[in-house]
């Protein structure tokens, strides 16, 4: 997978982790540090002859952690991603394959459909690059169409 | 407790040192330290080998390198900055190994490099510059720095 597959992946933190691994590559160090807003910011950032090293936080919490992004990349090659959004779904990149898994707090009602539909994204993300994704990916990716943000069933007929 | 700014690193006797100083300049400034795009050149020179920057301090390691120069023996000089004070500082270079934390031991500790190769000439006059380095700088000595320095004429 190279950096620029990243973006369009349905997460701020990976998608601003690729963006700032291609800023070291060509030569300029983003700013690191939150500027108080609650938009994703740079956290660390490490550089050692053609590996980039870029973790990126967001301000807002999940459970007792932050949603946030950790990805290392040789050159303009992604060797390493990891990442769990805001809405507590985890992804991680395995060779070359897209793996991920939803947290439980997926499954907490103050979580809108929008948020739900990371799985679902990424999968569409991952066929437009043609980049693998696990069987759990896919599986998830198709039930979450049939259940999780389906509109509630009319009452009545 | 002393604060250490970076420009007390460009007259530090070791360019790794000075190297690392200009490439913490570089990197506060928004730029990637320029070597390390380049790997190791073929030529003598100093290289800016790790940079590791945080939402609170700055990382720097550089190395000497050259062809005729094994890994073992390469000078390196590895410094962390906390809002541009030197908080931390550790390197080898000629046969010594020196270092310096703000936190655990605010003085800086000279010894001979016990993996140095017999091989290699030992520079006998680092350890007298460097010890007037830290004096310049109001920087404390070790007293195992001090007995170095004063055994340092009979060195290898």
């Amino acid at each position: 997978m190279k950096l620029s597959d990243l973006t369009d992946f349905p997460a701020a933190c990976a998608r601003l982790s690729a963006w700032a691994a291609e800023q070291i590559l060509s030569g300029s160090l983003p700013r690191v540090g939150s500027d108080g807003s609650a938009l994703p910011y740079l956290y660390s950032a490490s550089v050692r002859e053609d590996e980039v090293a870029v973790t990126v936080r967001s301000p807002r919490l999940v459970g007792d952690e932050h949603a946030h992004c950790l990805l290392i990349a040789n050159g303009h090659r992604v060797t390493s991603l990891w990442g769990l959004t805001p809405s507590g779904v985890k992804y991680w990149l395995m060779g070359e394959t897209v793996y991920s898994v939803q947290g439980p707090s997926v499954f907490d009602a103050a979580i809108d459909c929008g948020e739900r539909d990371v799985i679902p994204l990424i999968a569409d993300w991952a066929q437009r690059h043609h980049i693998q994704v696990s069987p759990l990916v896919r599986v998830t990716a198709e039930a979450a169409t049939i259940s999780a943000c389906s509109p509630p069933p009319l009452e009545g007929n | 407790m002393i604060r250490i700014a970076i420009n007390a690193l460009h007259t530090f006797p070791s360019a790794c040192a000075r190297r690392a100083a200009i490439a913490a300049s570089e990197v506060a400034s928004g730029a990637v330290p320029a070597h390390l795009q380049d790997g190791i050149p073929d030529a003598d020179g100093v290289l800016v080998d790790e940079v590791l920057v945080d939402h609170r301090s700055i990382s720097i390691r550089t190395v000497q390198v050259g062809p005729a120069r094994e890994p073992d023996v390469r000078p390196y000089f590895w410094l962390r900055l906390e809002y541009d004070d030197v908080v931390e500082f550790t390197g080898q270079q000629s046969g010594w190994s020196y270092s310096y934390d703000q936190y655990e031991t605010p003085q800086l500790v000279v010894s001979m490099d016990d993996q140095y190769p017999d091989s290699e000439p030992v520079d006998r006059d680092f350890i007298r510059t460097v010890s007037a380095w830290a004096q310049s700088f109001g920087i404390e000595q070790s007293l195992a720095s001090h007995a170095t320095e004063a055994g340092a004429g009979g060195v290898r």
